[in-house]
């Protein structure tokens, strides 16, 4: 068995395979501190909220977070802030841990392979670096007994989604690009039989979409963010609604942004061009607004991306999609370790018996060795 | 922690205490200080003056640390692991060609004895130049005075390495000892759901796909 780890700004998925069933979970990465009063707690026990007792205060964990957020006068805090550690957050080491590590639970046996995603680099901001991020949520892990593997999530909806190119010696698998548009980054890779060859990130994501949008209507992000899953709909051309337009502006501007950069960066890579008609696969949170798929083909097909496209797909469960690809590959490096240590035992086994020794005459010469050395 | 290294190209070696500081390598100070009091030693202070060894303060680890205290009764320690090969291969070379040629020798039908080339007296010399070889290995290996032995007694050198990790790797025990600091919680968060699986099929597909 193996495990997957999606970790992202907005929301954290975990899943696992179990007789016969993919176990999912997903939380919002998320939390507000309250103080430690019973009557806070009581509310939070009839809220059925996921929340702890630390440093002698109250911490609402998840989705309840952002809900009860507005109602408790303070802002939701995020552990992670534009796909990695929120350097501006004091507890997003500590929340962090709890989080992920509550959602994928103890290993079933030592060493059992755990994927986790992580952000390339971005391209639009040097400040960020992953190294930091990816080393640090891989210990949370291997401190419990997990072998651990850090995937790009886009090459992990690439193995989701399998796109292809279409060759003149045929379909090549797990090839074409594929784009990951989460809360705080959007995430690309170009494929070459299930191996990217071209990757980045650009630091612009769902959030960078509310924050802005907010500030348009005068409303809190998580307000704007609240109303954003329940009613954006982005094939509606001219909304009325000033939420609904900001939204809608802001999205078709990341949309812009990304295809923009795709174009450059196949453009620098002169030794490697597709020259075949490929699909564009596309997944994340950020993607399931309702019309999405419409709005980012029609931006592609206004300014081109620079390849030839066979078909952009998008995934049924854009969320989910993610998580699903990582433990995909979890699997896969699973079966790959199996096979390498079965592999080792065949030839352990193989391996002929150390010789004996035919005289005494060895004894007496190594006795006779040993004499010398012990002088 | 404080070291010195020799960045020259040969050895070094300080009278007092009598220590060999091989090329390109670093040695804990107070190994190289006078251990009764701490001094530096004047050949120790002279290599400093003179640059040929430098003193460093920097992260380091410490691998199979292992100090023996040698007593009467007690076996000898180990051969330090570098040395260790040496007489290894030294022993395996005197051991297979020495018994393959005795063999031979005592195999070989009577009336062929001087046709297998090799007479009683060849082997002793053979003998004598390997065990030579043997005793030249372990002379040229440098010997130190290990502090708190009976007696001072001389031993192999201790198998004690002092060296540079890689700066990756300090960081991810680093971030390791970091990550241990926060706790986990027992709670079960995340909203839960099931669906039918095909990883499998897909990992076997995608295993035929990428041959």
């Amino acid at each position: 068995m193996a495990k997957a780890l999606d970790c992202g700004t907005a929301n954290i998925l975990a899943a696992w395979e179990e007789k016969g069933e993919v176990v999912f979970k997903q939380e919002r990465n998320a939390f507000i501190v309250m103080e430690n009063e019973s009557f806070y707690e009581t509310l939070l026990e009839n809220n059925s909220a996921n929340y702890i007792k630390r440093n002698d205060q109250l911490y609402v964990i998840g989705e309840q977070a952002l809900h009860m957020a507005p109602l408790a006068k303070v802002k939701a805090r995020r552990p992670m802030a534009k796909g990695l550690l929120n350097k501006e957050e004091s507890e997003a080491l500590a929340m962090l841990k709890i989080i992920s590590t509550a959602m994928v639970g103890k290993p079933s046996y030592e060493g059992e392979m755990l994927a986790i995603t992580c952000p390339a680099n971005p391209l639009d901001n040097d400040q960020l670096d992953n190294t930091f991020h990816s080393m640090m949520i891989q210990s949370f892990f291997t401190d419990q007994g997990f072998e651990t593997k850090v995937i790009n999530e886009a090459v992990s909806l690439a193995y989701h989604m399998r796109p292809t190119i279409q060759s003149e010696e045929g379909e090549m698998p797990v090839s074409g690009i594929s784009m990951s548009f989460g809360g705080g980054m959007t995430n690309v890779v170009v494929m070459m039989r299930g191996i990217p060859f071209i990757q980045f990130s650009i630091a612009q994501g769902g959030d960078t979409i509310n924050k802005q949008a907010a500030e348009v209507a005068n409303i809190s992000e998580e307000k704007m963010c609240i109303f954003k899953e329940k009613n954006l709909d982005l094939s509606e051309e001219m909304p009325t609604d000033r939420r609904l337009a900001a939204l809608s502006v802001y999205y078709n501007k990341l949309m812009e942004t990304v295809v923009k950069t795709v174009k450059q960066r196949l453009a620098e890579n002169e030794d490697e061009k597709i020259e075949d008609p490929c699909d564009i696969v596309i997944g994340g949170g950020t993607s399931q607004a309702k019309g999405f798929l419409d709005k980012f083909t029609k931006v592609i097909e206004k300014s081109g991306i620079g390849v030839p496209v066979k078909d952009i797909r998008q995934a049924e469960d854009p969320i989910k999609a993610i998580v699903h690809g990582t433990l995909v590959i979890s699997t896969l490096e699973e079966k790959r370790k199996q096979k390498q240590k079965e592999k080792e035992m065949v030839e352990e086994k193989k391996k002929p018996d150390p010789p004996k020794p035919k005289t005494d005459m060895k004894k007496v010469v190594t006795n006779d060795i040993e004499d010398i050395l012990g002088e | 922690m404080w070291h010195v290294k020799n960045e020259g190209a040969g050895p070094i070696v300080l009278t007092s205490p009598d220590i060999k500081i091989e090329a390109n390598s670093v040695m804990d100070l107070d190994k190289v200080a006078d251990r009764a009091t701490l001094e530096r030693s004047r050949s120790l202070t002279v290599a400093l003056n003179k640059g040929y060894l430098i003193e460093l303060e920097k992260t380091v680890e410490r691998v199979e640390e292992k100090v023996v205290i040698q007593k009467q009764e007690a076996p000898p320690p180990p051969p330090p692991k570098d040395m260790t090969n040496d007489l290894n291969d030294a022993k395996a070379e005197i051991i297979n060609q020495l018994s393959d040629l005795i063999n031979k020798q005592k195999e070989a039908p009577q009336d062929t004895k001087v046709d297998a080339g090799v007479t009683l007296e060849d082997l002793e010399k053979f003998r004598s130049s390997l065990v030579g070889e043997v005793k030249e290995i372990v002379k040229s290996n440098p010997v130190v005075v290990e502090q708190g032995t009976a007696e001072g007694k001389v031993q192999r050198p201790q198998n004690v390495k002092v060296v540079d990790k890689d700066e990756l790797e300090l960081r991810k025990g680093f971030v390791a000892d970091v990550a241990k600091e926060f706790k986990t919680e027992e709670k079960d968060f995340g909203k839960q759901s099931k669906d039918k699986s095909n990883v499998n099929e897909s990992v076997d597909e995608l295993e035929d796909l990428l041959k």
